[in-house]
């Protein structure tokens, strides 16, 4: 009865044309009532906590910076460069999405920012190449979930805290399989490109683009040398580049005027206000969800199902990538990893290749509806729709499982450097 | 009647066992009248989170650190003040003659029943290089919790003071931007830093003292002899001294089987670090405001009181 | 806007702190942190002015297009008596928090003014549809479609 009226209520919201955010917070408002505890207040609180995340902070920072290199003209500078530098290949820009994707991961540790950062310098950039928005959007969707697979990862961190196992182990064990993934992906980039044309090399052109985008090259030369070198963490990087990208285009460019400022620090607060509530949301029913007990008494049953470490991996597998759907990587490896752990080492499999494992699959997850953050992060960033977005990103997530497979059953693939 | 404990630990740690025997002693003592429903690894949100939470009444129980409590009642931090304890035995005497007293009727008045104290284990530091002297460090950088208790004692030894989040710490141990970092054992070895900083130095400069606290409105709503099942129940936390102190030495006999190094200091060298504590301890009572002072005075009371 | 100048200032503040003074500002962090809540909800009423929010349209070729005015305006009102509701819930847990001193981490200040942004940002939700209820020539059409 109380789910025909949850029911009712989304479809007479719908018919009113009500917008996502009301529709999401009325339906959960409904379920705090009705299976929860019966205080909306927990809604309201819940939406405070969503943004009461450290790790959230680079979010809008790194929205700021992408939004002044646009209005300026770092992005354009740098574009110019990357053209020039992957022109000879045929799909080559393609490529060079997947790479900045990867090395940018390096440095952030984050998916979501990996995916803006990169996204609204190259977004443009390969459509106005000729490139298949398709192929784009879902490039640059799925490249920025191998942010929390190439270390330092934010996620295998929280396993090794959860499960007490060695987290530069993690770290390492993270190499070969982020190297594989990037891999994977940019050879599909060159494959389904392979019809593109290419250009000649211009060496003079070249020469006279790197002398006009010096500055702008500085950019993620300061932010990886400053993160590496100790001196700044990632989260304080996102800072230092919206000073420095400031600095940049209003001192040496003089291409971006305070009221371009202003506009974008507004249109950045107006992204961050339509994505915050649907994490919101994800957390509250997520919070709902665990008291409940629903992803225990899931793993208890594959527990009681087999003995077999391979039927095992592959159930495993499975219920990741169902929770992988509702859940954010964080609470499922805080929820599950110590769960799971137990009976997967009982049957011989090392806790370090698990984690890995663990976090390639929940990758994926950035990228499933109902809650993808990237393709939340994606559609707003880029305005596109939902679906358009789910369907962008398939051949890519196909290639992120056919990876999580081989690192799955082949456990030197992670262990390989250990 | 079914209470949620929630708890940053995870359920395989001295906490977690303790918990669990807690729920069952509770159960077993109001005749299955009052059950309690333990989330581990931070499911029900963060430490911070649950703090409030449990202030507000949305939260029953939670199993919090030192940090977290002090959310509740800032002067509760002051037990983690530098030197306050020169002994672990001096320590146990304080907490269990003298803590009670002085934090039960501010934590009541700030929305939570004190239950127990949580033993967390004496605090290290974990650096990349061995030091057995604070003049080692001067100037060096060294990681910090981000609370005032912590930050200020690595100040006064002279050290560069960076506090971080946990998240952040491996990383910034791995890029050299900091040499070493403050922990309490057991966190810093399960948490794998001695990979990156594998020399110890046992300065036991503090001796975490965390809380089982119960939110007031859910006590309101519990009758007598469900309140006495609890505060009974709550009793067998006290084991967690003996299993604190048991990982506490497994662990350190595990890291030095992998490489590790434990540097015991000798009294003179601990004499040096204790030296600074004054000065910290001071800009601490002030930072936190408030009560600080005159709970402080009751802790140093406490403190001399249990110096034999 | 400020909120995000406040939230650079104090990362970057902080970085300047430490490398070059060698001193760490306490609590810099989670008072940028504080800054970028203030934001998000105060984005949340921006992105209600300017419409931007997503709306699936699934069931708009249910009403035959001559009606679309009304059915535009009820869709309003029902929107800000939504938020407004949502802006009464948020008082109350504005209220609570106040009254069970929620603090912020490290530096120990109550959390209620900073949160008063919460009930504020609905309550200029519930205008905003209100207004557009009874004057709908206010809109601003960019709506996207999903
Ligand atoms: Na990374
Ligand atoms: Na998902």
């Amino acid at each position: 009865m109380a789910t025909l009226f949850l029911v009712l209520l989304i479809f007479g919201l719908l018919f009113f044309r009500q917008n996502i955010v009301v529709l999401l917070l009325a339906a959960t408002a409904y379920v705090h009532l009705v299976w929860g505890d019966g205080k909306i207040e927990y809604l309201v609180e819940d939406m405070w906590i969503s943004l009461n995340s450290e790790a959230l902070l680079s979010i809008p920072m790194f929205l700021i910076v992408g939004n002044i290199m646009t209005q300026g003209a770092i992005a354009r500078r740098l574009i110019r460069i990357m053209v020039l530098i992957s022109g000879p290949l045929p799909g080559g820009m393609g490529v060079a999405t997947i790479l900045s994707c990867a090395i940018f991961a390096a440095i952030s540790g984050s998916s979501p920012v990996t995916l803006l950062a990169i996204g609204t310098i190259l977004y443009p950039a390969l459509l106005e190449q000729g490139y298949d928005k398709r192929f784009a959007l879902g490039s640059i969707t799925s490249g920025g979930t191998l942010g929390i697979v190439i270390p330092p990862s934010i996620p295998l961190i929280v396993y090794g805290l959860a499960t007490e196992q060695s987290i530069s182990d993690l770290f390492i064990a993270g190499i070969v399989p982020g190297l594989m993934l990037t891999a994977a992906l940019a050879t599909y980039s060159l494959w389904v490109n392979r019809h593109l044309p290419s250009r000649r090399f211009e060496s003079s052109e070249l020469v006279s683009a790197l002398r006009e985008g010096i500055w702008a090259l500085l950019l993620p030369v300061i932010l990886l040398g400053g993160i590496y070198s100790g001196y700044f963490t990632a989260t304080e990087a996102a800072a230092v580049a919206v000073l420095y990208a400031l600095f940049v285009e209003i001192v040496i460019h003089r291409e971006l005027s305070w009221r371009d400022f202003r506009a974008t620090t507004v249109s950045t607060a107006r992204m961050l206000g339509m994505l915050f509530p649907i994490i919101a949301v994800a957390l509250s029913l997520k919070s709902l969800l665990t008291i409940m007990r629903v992803p225990h008494e899931l793993t208890q049953w594959i527990i009681e199902l087999t003995t077999n470490k391979y039927l095992f991996l592959i159930l495993v597998n499975l219920l990741l990538l169902v929770v992988g759907c509702f859940f954010d990587v964080i609470s499922a490896i805080l929820i599950l990893a110590p769960l799971l752990l137990m009976p997967a080492t009982a049957l011989g499999i090392n806790p370090v290749h698990f984690g890995v494992m663990m976090v390639i699959n929940l990758e994926i997850g950035f990228l499933t509806p109902p809650v993808g953050m990237n393709l939340f992060v994606a559609m707003t960033a880029f305005r596109e729709k939902f679906s358009t977005v789910c369907i962008a990103v398939l051949p890519f997530m196909l290639i992120i499982l056919c990876v999580l497979l081989l690192v799955a059953f082949v456990p030197q693939i992670s262990l390989l450097l250990l | 009647k079914e209470l949620r404990l929630g708890m940053s630990a995870p359920e395989a740690t001295p906490w977690g066992a303790a918990a669990k025997a807690m729920a069952a002693k509770v159960a077993e003592l109001s005749g299955g009248e009052l059950t309690i429903s333990l989330y581990f690894n931070n499911e029900l949100g963060d430490g911070q989170t649950m703090a409030r939470q449990i202030a507000r009444g949305r939260l029953d129980m939670g199993v919090l650190s030192n940090v977290e409590a002090s959310l509740v009642l800032p002067e509760y931090g002051l037990l983690n003040a530098p030197y306050l304890f020169t002994s672990e035995k001096q320590a146990d005497c304080v907490i269990d003659n003298h803590v009670g007293a002085t934090f039960d009727a501010a934590f009541r008045k700030a929305g939570a029943v004190y239950l127990a104290p949580i033993e967390v284990g004496d605090m290290m530091i974990m650096a990349k290089s061995p030091f057995r002297l604070p003049s080692d460090i001067a100037r060096e950088k060294i990681r910090t919790s981000p609370a005032p208790t912590d930050t200020y004692y690595v100040q006064a030894t002279g050290a560069e003071a960076v506090p971080l989040s946990v998240p952040e710490t491996m990383p910034a141990l791995k890029t050299g931007a900091v040499v070493a970092i403050t922990t309490p054992i057991i966190m810093g070895v399960a948490g794998g830093y001695w990979a990156e900083a594998p020399d110890f130095i046992m300065t036991d400069h503090s001796h975490q003292i965390g809380a089982l606290l119960l939110s007031r409105t859910t006590w309101d709503r519990l009758d007598e002899s469900q309140r006495n099942a609890l505060t009974e129940g709550a009793k067998a936390m006290s084991g967690l001294r003996q299993g604190v102190r048991a990982a506490e030495k497994a662990l350190l006999a595990k890291a030095t089987a992998g490489g590790a190094h434990v540097i015991e200091l000798t009294p003179e060298e601990k004499a040096a670090w204790m030296a600074v504590a004054p000065a910290a301890q001071a800009k601490i009572v002030a930072s936190i405001g408030g009560d600080a002072g005159e709970v402080w005075a009751k802790l140093q009371a406490a403190s001399a009181a249990c110096a034999n | 806007m400020m909120a995000y100048i406040v939230v650079a200032a104090l990362l970057i503040g902080d970085v300047l702190a430490r490398e070059v003074v060698g001193i760490p500002i306490l609590g810099s962090q989670s008072i940028a942190v504080l800054g970028a809540i203030v934001a998000g909800f105060v984005g949340l009423s921006l992105a209600t002015a300017s419409g931007s929010h997503l709306r699936p349209a699934v069931f708009d070729g249910l009403v035959p297009s001559s009606l679309d005015r009304y059915v535009d305006r009820g869709s309003d009102l029902i929107a800000a008596a939504f938020y407004l509701a949502i802006a009464v819930f948020a008082v109350r847990f504005v209220l609570e928090s106040m009254s069970a001193g929620d603090r912020a981490a490290v530096l120990y200040f109550p959390l209620w003014p900073i949160q008063m942004v919460m009930p504020y940002a609905f309550l200029s939700c519930a205008i905003r549809h209100a207004a557009y209820a009874m004057e709908p020539a206010l809109k601003v059409h960019h709506e996207a479609a999903a």
